[in-house]
């Protein structure tokens, strides 16, 4: 600022804390609410709080450097106001007062004798239900989904990678899709969902192979606070119960005041692979999800579902889950997938199996850090469906399980640097093994804003073993954000009888992700890994239009 | 019939994408999260200034001021990171009940379980805010029985999981029969099938590739 312009400045401001100090004057206290341009500004004072063109007001910014400045423009409830200093830093919300001399008087009160004029009573609003912590002011009648104007959401998406490998294009694919949601067409308050996409994949000896996929196309109506009653039909992921899987069918449930919510499900069973063939698998599910309150901190669900494979009696599934979510605590949840087999399921003796469980618990600390633990248990379900396209061996299928538990602790400290640890122990039906990864992320350390980490990793495999590092560098650039990895691993094959078990793998990634605005993002990656005189290499590519 | 014509219908697909992308107008921030009529009132005003011209101009509600701008965090106290920053407000503000409720949630709040219900439900270790790819799932596999070393570490993911494409990453057998029985029964030089070699590969070969191979 200018010298002159500073002397002028300050002989401002000693005169309005002169005229502060004047007994003549009061000081009206006021906050910036909006910036204009020209180093104008908009206060919360106006003509109701006796402001008049003309009026000195002192600002009060952050940095203790008081500002001058005269009221130029006056409104009901606020008042332009021109500082003298426009090159003064003055956020929204910047507190200050207003000069108003004492003697100034609102105007006099209407004359008991002059007659009022009656007003009309006041409107009676409509008591809605969900009151209590609702999104929508209360005291208005919110606009019902079927009287909102269409709209319409999605993205458009190609992703693909090149990739070579032992003198291979065989793992190189191409996917193109959009996904798209309509909310009220036709003006019935539903939505409109649509998920599709295009695959071209490299496949063995040198085949490609193509597949269109429909992963969503279903109509859903319901399921608000002003229609607790929800359906969907076509083919969509079960809405209450995602355990059961994607559905060529219709989905009806119910949700009460309580949060409590039942529902059932009818159709085929799209297989989840990559041809998603369906109507082989015909299904009906129920379900009851039980909630402790609104906020749905503590829930239960309750869900059977009963298959049959081409008209052929298949799966009894029992799925139960559980979700405590206090305000401050332990985030705890859990699932379990239960199979009941009869005498038709020669390879389950059992007269019931637990298919896969999961549990998770995990206790964050506001900016200090966190810690989750993780159980998982998998076996594979004795089903007529073809569920899992890939060769499973009878005696396979009869013993294979994993048990996993994992822990997950990071510490953060104060300059921002994290340190975390993953520790995963599992058992199968052979061996047992784990890993142990441990590191630290250190702000700030090749720039501003970057991100630098340290990884030390060992693992024990099912047949082989790695003991390594890694070095991660993560920021923002002008192109976007930028990720670079390299990684070293010592590996040990277990069980391979010729002097090619160990080996040296180097591992080179680089990832670039961009923001073109306008709804454009993309990501750009190379891939390198080096292993035994072997070169494997990749480049990605990820485009994406949302709207 | 799509193997047939897969390169048209890809080209054909490619194309109305790209047109359909680049025809569709994105309203600018603003518009984005503006007051608009038809929504009706989305967030709660209560604590905002008295004076709706600070934010609203002309005879409508839909109609901001030039300059406007919604700071989230500092109105709500909660950010809107990645994606969510150029989200309408609608997406979460909506009829499906009070916001709050959704938020503490966390991601399963607003996002469907497309792993349904399989993978748990910690989604941070995996996504982020910024896209739903996972640029990086190969440092993650090192935490599983079957660490990716070799070949195997650019394989595509649907390669061994077969429903990858659809976020079904359900168990895969870690014999190498599971993935590469097809490998087995094409190779001719020698004739796997013929020799009866159709599992046990680990006694000839390394799991970093078929080459070189050690005939016992």
């Amino acid at each position: 600022m200018p010298y002159g312009l500073r002397l002028l400045a300050a002989s401002c401001l000693w005169a309005a804390v002169a005229v502060a100090q004047n007994p003549d004057f009061e000081q009206l206290p006021l906050r910036i609410s909006s910036l204009r341009p020209n180093g104008a500004c908009v206060v919360d004072r106006g003509r109701r709080d006796l402001v008049q063109i003309g009026d000195r007001v002192v600002l009060e910014p952050r940095n203790g450097q008081a500002v001058q400045g005269s009221v130029v423009e006056v409104e009901e409830r606020q008042s332009r106001v021109e500082v003298v200093d426009r090159a003064a830093v003055l956020p929204i919300g910047t507190k200050g007062y207003l000069l108003r001399p004492k003697g100034r008087r609102a105007p006099p009160a209407r004359s008991p004798a002059e007659p009022r004029a009656k007003l009309p009573p006041a409107p009676v609003q409509k008591q809605e239900e969900w009151q209590s912590g609702m999104p929508l002011l209360g005291t208005t009648r919110p606009v019902r989904p079927d009287e909102r104007p269409v709209l319409t959401y999605g993205r458009f998406y190609t992703g693909g990678n090149l990739v070579r490998t032992l003198d291979s294009w065989s793992h190189s694919f191409l996917r193109t899709g959009a996904e798209v949601e309509v909310d009220n067409p036709g003006g019935h308050g539903g939505t409109l969902q649509f998920h599709g996409e295009f695959d071209w994949n490299t496949e063995f000896s040198g085949q490609t192979g193509t597949d269109l996929r429909l992963l969503d196309f279903s109509y859903a109506k319901g399921g608000t606070r002003f229609q607790p009653v929800r359906w969907q039909v076509g083919r969509f992921l079960q809405h209450d119960m995602p355990e059961f899987g994607l559905l060529d069918g219709v989905e009806v449930g119910f949700r009460g005041e309580n949060g409590h919510r039942v529902g059932a499900s009818l159709g085929y069973l799209p297989l989840l692979d990559e041809d998603m063939e369906s109507f082989a698998d015909l299904q009906v599910a129920a379900w009851y999800l039980w909630n402790g309150d609104i906020a749905e901190r503590v829930s239960f669900g309750l869900g059977y579902q009963k298959t049959w494979h081409r008209l052929e009696v298949d799966r009894d599934l029992v799925v139960a889950k559980a979700r405590y979510l206090p305000l401050e605590g332990w985030d705890l949840s859990a699932a379990i997938w239960v199979d009941f087999y009869s005498g038709r399921d020669g390879l389950k003796d059992d007269s019931y199996g637990i298919t896969r469980a999961n549990v998770f618990a995990a206790r964050r600390w506001q900016g200090q850090g966190g810690i989750e633990l993780a159980y998982d248990h998998e076996e594979y379900p004795e089903l007529l469906r073809n569920e899992l396209a890939q060769t499973i061996l009878p005696l396979t299928l009869a013993d294979a399980h994993q048990d996993r538990v994992s822990l997950h602790a990071f510490s953060l400290q104060d300059e921002g640097t994290r340190w975390f640890l993953r520790l995963t122990g599992w058992v199968d039906e052979e061996r047992e093994g784990g890993a142990a990864e441990f590191g630290v992320e250190v702000p700030g350390l090749l720039h501003e804003g970057g991100r630098t980490g340290f990884v030390l990793f060992d693992m024990q495999g099912l047949t082989n073993s790695v003991i390594g590092g890694r070095i991660e560098h993560g920021g923002t650039f002008g192109v976007g954000r930028i990720d670079a990895l390299y990684e070293i691993g010592f590996v040990h094959h277990e069980g391979f009888p010729n002097d090619r078990d160990d080996l040296l793998q180097h591992r080179l990634g680089f990832v670039v992700t961009s923001d073109f605005g306008g709804g454009w993002d993309a990501m750009f990656s190379l891939d390198g890994t080096l292993w035994d005189k072997e070169l494997s290499y990749g480049v990605g590519i990820y485009l994406q239009k949302h709207f | 019939m799509i193997k047939r014509y897969r390169f048209q219908i890809l080209a054909a697909l490619c194309m109305a994408s790209a047109i359909a992308a680049c025809s569709v107008v994105v309203p600018r921030q603003g518009e984005m999260h503006r007051w608009w009529a038809g929504f009706g009132l989305v967030v709660s005003h209560e604590k905002f200034p008295a004076d709706c011209k600070l934010c609203h101009v002309g005879a409508s509600w839909n109609e901001l001021v030039d300059d406007f701008v919604f700071d989230h965090a500092v109105r709500t106290g909660v950010p809107l990171l990645g994606a969510h920053a150029t989200a309408a407000c609608l997406r979460c503000h909506n009829d499906r009940g009070p916001v709050a409720t959704f938020h503490a949630q966390g991601c399963a709040g607003c996002h469907p379980d497309v792993h349904y219900g399989t993978l748990g439900r910690s989604c941070s270790n995996c996504h982020d805010e910024t896209s739903w790819r996972v640029p990086n799932a190969r440092v993650a596999h090192l935490h599983t029985r079957f660490a990716l070393t070799g070949s195997h570490m650019m394989v595509a993911c649907h390669r061994c999981h077969a429903g990858a494409d659809l976020a079904n990453f359900r168990p895969t057998d870690p014999d190498c029969v599971s993935c590469h029985q097809d490998d087995a029964v094409a190779t001719t030089n020698p004739p796997h099938l013929g020799l009866g070699w159709t599992d046990n590969c680990d006694r000839c070969h390394m799991p970093t590739g078929w080459r070189p191979a050690t005939v016992r």
